[in-house]
């Protein structure tokens, strides 16, 4: 059987369920949500502003490292098709593209980017 | 036929209950945490019963309202041990005092059967802003970014630590937040996950007039006269051993602070290879989420008072020195170096397990009557509110699941604290 | 058998290995906590999974004052299709597979991307400041974990020459990459911890945040955001019983049989590790991962790379 239809189909037929769940969720409910109902839930506090802002992300340099890393992914799948034909040549090839990679890593750690307080 | 299987099915769940803790509350909602007929929920968006347990200091009314109204229907409210009269609360319903936790799930039956209608709200419907008549919500603007939407404001910018603007979130948070103590209310300002400033609220149990907990009767007892060590001991272990359940707990460890908790409640009636397995599975849990988190300096804390805190920071005072009674058992105290939560926790573990053995030691043996060391240190020393303005100190800075540990690893009780200021007072 | 049928049969095995799988993993969950408790499981833990969906079911949906409405609905609902396109992928027999791409890998590691955007989004959508935190903090944690799940399965593919997941399976033939590849399991654990955010690396759900991306979240929106959850440990333990465990391979019994019992273990081997630990701290689990488990997983590669070589 067709490998794409497959997976299509049971995607499909998955979000189909889960949406009618979400939607029949919506619908069933007799209540109204009223205004001290919906506010954000914060102990027992209300909150002052919406909490949507410029959010201090702390960790966006490793954020960066893991485009890096994922770019790297890329080479990868290809390369593990052909690792065994290439043999010990490929592993050298990987090995120098990681170290560098690592490098990287090392400067990341050594800078604090791990670190976000 | 399928609606009632489902009711049926529904009411037999176990309940999910929030709950608030008003004064003497504390043991209705610890045994709520290990009864198999109920769990507690994280948030009330999760709930279908508010407990109410205790008397509510008038402070805490405003809160408990709005977390009430924002359970979803069908939803019911229990009033467990208050001195309160429950007309005030609506159509709420006046736990049987020998087993609340049972009131609670009969109720909880009879809801979902529909045989009880779901509570309306307390609160007025109104939005927290007037309709303005101008923009998609009323807001008096455009989209998100033109006045107040839904009333609220967007969030102010501030300057960020690597020198970017960037929006600053003010929020309180509690009373009732469930990794936070129950009356801690806080005010802070967030940048992302980390706090960069906190402010406590005033402790809301100082507006009770006398303390509802008997269990801390027995400290303020040890006070004025002498009572039997073995008393104070087991006592002092049972509070140390809930304290560490509590942060566990906060810790996703649930399984572990039941372990705690049972223990807690029958602190002798354990052996020592049970202490040492606790132990073993304590380490193991929170030595990723607890170790090197806040390290208080022994500086800071000598002559604080601060009981287990201090002596984790490796401070020897213990007011069990100045007592006679004590010294004949050979008591000296425990302490710990490094100050972090981990060690914190392990100083707790450490003293109930030393209790314990002072308490099968002393027999007969009595304080002498003049000073105990409470649960946080020397009650009607002032030493108790110090815990707080150690949060005020340390938590600005660290990351929002650091400060909870934190806090978490200090064992704050506000009953305990409100009733250590009111001694002062008097 | 005509092509409807035999596609209906395997609709049919994907969703009972999503349903059954996720109501045992459920169950076994709970018994495991009870357990930890020092407390006796008991049959009542066989209906309460049920009794909580139907309670769930019966409760009302709330809203926040202003959620992105069809943000959050998304959200909610993405998780189980998510799981389940990623249940397709998996080889229940030598010619029982659902859907067997010649690049199966990198379809898993797009549904791997698409659960961050979900669990953020729906982290995002209520307008809640602690759902909002534990959005981004699975942001974070996910770049932590998901380089260690590709390095496991480009190691998986190296013997394979293949990225084709069938492939995987049919070189454990006679050894399998549990032994030729000890590493990756122990590190495949934390990948299935991490994506289903339990335990320790429940960041962003955790108590902390009263719940996290799930604070505003009732009825029938936690019952299907719980509904893709639990799908997702069962999926991910099956992958790790099919790269590690040579999945179907098996003698006398049926490959989708030797698929669940193999498994059943990993879930449970996983269900152990998030029963014992706490909640890492955020920033200690990214530099954990970044410092430690990825030169481990670099350290896996390269055995693996060696061990491949004829």
């Amino acid at each position: 059987m067709n490998s794409l239809v497959g997976a299509f189909s049971v995607l499909a037929i998955a979000s189909v369920l889960a949406l009618s769940g979400r939607w029949l969720g919506i619908s069933t409910d007799s209540c109204r949500v009223t205004n001290p109902q919906s506010a954000p839930f914060l102990g027992g506090s209300t909150p002052d502003t919406h909490a949507w802002s410029r959010f201090h992300i702390r960790y966006y340099a490793v954020a960066l490292l893991f485009v890096a890393f994922e770019m790297e992914m890329m080479f990868m799948y290809p390369w593990a098709v052909v690792f065994v034909e290439e043999g010990i040549k490929a592993l050298v090839e990987m090995g120098m593209f990681l170290a560098i990679l690592s490098l990287g890593i090392l400067y990341a750690w050594k800078e604090g980017a791990f670190r976000w307080q | 036929m399928a609606v009632s299987l489902l009711s049926r099915l529904a009411a037999s769940t176990t309940v999910p209950v929030f709950a608030v803790t008003g004064g003497g509350g504390c043991p209705l909602v610890s045994s709520l945490r290990t009864d198999p007929r109920a769990r507690l929920v994280a948030s009330p968006r999760h709930a279908a019963v508010l407990v109410i347990a205790g008397t509510l200091p008038p402070r805490l009314v405003g809160p408990v309202q709005s977390i009430h109204d924002q359970m979803p229907h069908p939803r019911f409210t229990a009033l467990a041990g208050t001195q309160e009269d429950p007309t005030n609360w609506g159509k709420a319903v006046v736990a049987d005092s020998s087993d609340p936790i049972q009131s609670v799930v009969d109720g909880f039956r009879a809801l979902v059967a529909g045989r009880h209608a779901s509570e309306p709200d307390w609160l007025p419907d109104s939005p927290p802003a007037e309709w303005r008549g101008v923009g998609p919500f009323g807001q008096g603007g455009e989209g998100m970014m033109g006045g107040k939407p839904f009333g609220r404001p967007m969030a102010e910018m501030a300057p960020d630590r690597d020198g970017l603007m960037l929006d600053a979130l003010n929020v309180g948070v509690g009373p009732f937040h469930p990794a936070l103590p129950p009356g801690l209310e806080l005010r802070l300002e967030l940048h992302g996950d980390v706090v960069a400033d906190v402010g406590l609220q005033p402790n809301p149990y100082l507006e009770l007039g006398k303390p509802a907990e008997k269990s801390y009767a027995l400290f303020e007892q040890a006070q004025r006269e002498a009572v039997p060590i073995a008393r104070v001991e087991t006592l002092r272990a049972a509070h140390l051993l809930g304290t560490i359940a509590s942060a566990v707990e906060v810790a996703g460890l649930e399984s572990l602070g039941r372990r705690l908790r049972t223990r807690a409640a029958d602190p002798s009636g354990g052996d020592q290879r049970g202490l040492s397995r606790l132990r073993r599975a304590l380490i193991a849990g929170v030595r990723w989420s607890a170790r090197g988190v806040v390290r208080l300096p022994a500086e800071e804390l000598q002559g604080s008072g601060l009981g287990p805190t201090a002596r984790a920071s490796g401070v020897e005072e213990d007011a069990r020195l100045d007592d006679a009674g004590y010294l004949r058992l050979g008591f000296a105290p425990i302490t710990r170096s490094s100050g972090d939560c981990l060690d914190r926790l392990l100083q707790m573990l450490d003293e109930a397990e030393q209790a314990l053995e002072l308490a099968s030691k002393a027999g007969t043996g009595s304080t002498s009557g003049n000073v105990v060391e409470g649960v946080h240190g020397v009650p009607g020393s002032g030493s108790s509110p110090a815990l707080l303005s150690l949060i005020e100190e340390h938590v600005p800075g660290l990351e929002w699941s650091d400060a909870v540990s934190f806090i978490a690893s200090l064992g704050v009780d506000l009953q305990d604290i409100a009733l250590a200021e009111r001694r002062v007072v008097e | 058998m005509s092509a409807v049928a035999s596609w209906a049969l395997e609709v049919a095995a994907v969703v009972l290995m999503l349903g059954v799988g996720a109501y045992a993993a459920t169950v076994l969950e709970s018994a495991i906590a009870r357990i930890g408790a020092g407390v006796s499981p008991g049959p009542t833990l066989l209906l309460a999974p049920l009794r909580k969906a139907a309670w769930l079911a019966k409760q009302q949906t709330v809203r926040t004052e202003r959620p992105d409405v069809i943000g959050w609905m998304v959200a909610t609902a993405g998780l189980l299709p998510l799981a389940a396109l990623a249940a397709s992928l998996i080889p229940l027999s030598s010619t029982w597979v659902m859907a067997d791409f010649e690049s199966g890998i990198v379809l898993w590691g797009a549904v791997e991307a698409l659960i961050i955007v979900v669990v953020f989004l729906r982290g995002w959508s209520p307008n809640s400041t602690f759902s909002l935190i534990g959005g981004y903090r699975f942001v974070i944690q996910a770049f932590s974990y998901t380089l260690l799940s590709m390095f496991v399965l480009i190691a998986a593919a190296l013997p394979a020459q293949s990225l084709s997941i069938q492939q995987m399976v049919v070189t454990q033939q006679g050894l399998p990459n549990l032994v030729k590849q000890p590493l990756g399991l122990p590190l495949w654990i934390v990948i299935i911890v991490g994506v289903s955010f339990r335990g320790p690396l429940n960041l962003p759900d955790g108590r902390d945040l009263a719940g996290g991306t799930s604070v505003e979240s009732s009825g029938w929106d936690r019952l299907l955001w719980e509904a893709g959850r639990a799908p997702l440990l069962v999926v991910f333990s099956a992958m790790g019983a099919t790269i590690f465990l040579g999945g179907w391979l098996g003698p006398w019994l049926p490959g989708p049989v030797w698929v669940a019992v193999k498994t059943l273990v990993v879930l449970l081997l996983a269900l152990v590790v998030a029963q014992a630990l706490g909640r890492f701290r955020p920033e200690s689990f990214v530099e954990m991962a970044w410092t430690v488990l990825l030169p481990v997983g670099f350290i896996h590669l390269f055995q693996a790379g060696v061990t491949a070589l004829p």
